[in-house]
């Protein structure tokens, strides 16, 4: 009776193995597909970000309010204190401001003087929000809740308030990937802002625990560049539009060739904090493009 | 039955992808997140054996995928394979043993991020096995074993309830007919 019992249930399933193997082909051949191809997987990306977005941001948005709930549980004298602090600071940024401001009109009639009125500040930005990061712990890459249906496209630049926090890469209906330069995978071509001169950041994900970015390919002969000079994205990136701050000069070491100098960044985005970011919706101009 | 299966399985492995990306961005211990996908993957392959654990794996690897990585295909193999060496386990499943489901998740979470190591940095050249062992390896497995301890029982309980009632009588069942030969 017994052999009978079990027969019937195993009768219309694949065996595992089999299942397995069918697996197994269908996976390697959708990583040959999608390696080779350049084709996106546009059909998925769209098909599967209308279902797990929606989830994702009810989920941001509790945790949020949680997290505010908290935050709202800090006692009076705590909030005196801070309330203090923040007076005082209301008072030198004023003051800060109206430099600032004078130091705005001059610029400005400077610029329309030398017809240079692009900088980052007058490109289109839309805002969005990080909805999801890589789970892996590696943090190399985070989703955000706007997607082809607001008009974002791939190589579109990425900044939150301070500067650069990097590149989108893939985009479905309704959200995007971004791509950190402090991922592993991450080049920017940048320039040191006062000097001019030219050098490769890139990402580690040994540094990122450090906060911090590596750069090399520095030419400097004559040493003028200072540790905490501002280092801005270049003109001769293929990908970032040029001006944007990426951060400041941390350590300058010499290369062993002698000839080029390497070292440190500290970016000026606190990517562990990350919650609302800008996507600059203008294109570098290319010869291809 | 299966519908009501389905259901639950697809709702699980939504809710554990979202959580599992966005919510413990709020409360990270570390850099680390725990991998509550492994966890699920690890869950339905011991509790309902190799076909669900096959599937299962395979969808929760897909997603990620969709969302994190430049080729698909990648981590719905891995989450796969895990299902699959899980659910070959199912014939030693017991409902009241809370050992073999924490051993699994514990070896399936060492090989997925000696898999991801070799994989995703070796090949590429970065060979800081140190750096990867104590900054990732490290605290992202306790803290999928610290949540597994809460969030298998979860899937127990839903799985005993609402999926299938008879769970328990089956397992004595199967039990019996293995004894038998």
């Amino acid at each position: 009776m017994s052999p009978v019992l079990k027969k019937k249930p195993e009768k219309k399933k694949i065996p595992g193995k089999y299942l397995l193997l069918i697996v197994t082909v269908l996976c390697l051949g959708l990583m040959l597909v999608t390696f080779t191809t350049n084709i996106s997987d546009s059909f998925l990306n769209s098909s599967v970000g209308v279902v797990v977005i929606p989830f994702q941001k009810g989920i941001v948005n509790v945790s949020s309010k949680l997290f505010d709930y908290a935050e709202k549980q800090k006692t009076i004298e705590e909030l005196q204190a801070e309330n203090e602090r923040l007076k005082a600071e209301v008072d030198s940024l004023t003051s800060e401001n109206t430099l600032l401001m004078q130091d705005y009109y001059e610029l400005t009639s400077l610029r329309q003087l030398y017809d240079l009125d692009q900088t980052y500040s007058d490109y289109e930005k839309v805002g969005a929000r990080i909805i999801a990061s890589d789970s892996s712990s590696w943090f190399n890459s985070f989703i955000i809740d706007k997607g082809e249906d607001d008009g974002i496209k791939p190589d579109m630049n990425i900044i939150s308030g301070a500067g650069l926090v990097g590149i989108v890469t893939e985009t479905g209906k309704n959200w995007s990937r971004v791509n950190t330069i402090i991922n592993d995978n991450a080049n920017v071509s940048a320039t040191v802002l006062h000097t001019g001169d030219n050098l490769i950041a890139a990402g580690s994900i040994e540094l990122i625990e450090q906060g911090v970015i590596a750069y090399s390919g520095l030419y400097d002969q004559d040493g003028n560049v200072k540790e905490g000079d501002k280092v801005v994205t270049s003109n001769i990136s293929s990908k970032y539009l040029p001006g944007i701050l990426i951060g400041y000069i941390d350590t300058i070491e010499i290369d062993s060739n002698n000839m080029t100098k390497s070292g440190l960044i500290t970016p000026v985005v606190d990517f562990e904090h990350l919650e609302e970011v800008l996507v600059i919706k203008e294109l570098k101009k290319t010869p291809e493009s | 039955m299966k519908i009501k299966k389905w259901i639950i399985s697809i709702a699980s492995v939504l809710l554990f992808f979202s959580l599992q990306t966005a919510a413990f961005r709020v409360f990270p211990i570390g850099r680390s997140v725990p991998e509550l996908l492994l966890i699920i993957t690890v869950s339905y392959g011991l509790m309902r054996g190799e076909q669900d654990g096959i599937l299962t794996g395979f969808f929760c690897g897909l997603l990620f995928d969709v969302f994190f990585m430049d080729i698909l295909g990648f981590y719905a193999l891995l989450y796969a394979f895990i299902g699959f060496v899980c659910g070959a386990a199912n014939d030693l499943f017991r409902k009241d043993d809370i050992k073999l489901p924490l051993i699994s998740i514990l070896l399936s979470e060492l090989f997925f991020c000696l898999c991801r190591f070799f994989f995703l940095n070796v090949l590429l050249g970065n060979f800081n096995f140190r750096f990867f062992a104590r900054d990732i390896l490290l605290p992202e497995t306790a803290f999928t074993m610290l949540v597994s301890i809460g969030a298998y029982p979860l899937l127990l309980i839903v799985e005993e309830r609402i999926v299938n009632r008879q769970f328990i009588k089956k397992k004595e069942e199967g039990e019996g007919i293995t004894d038998a030969l």
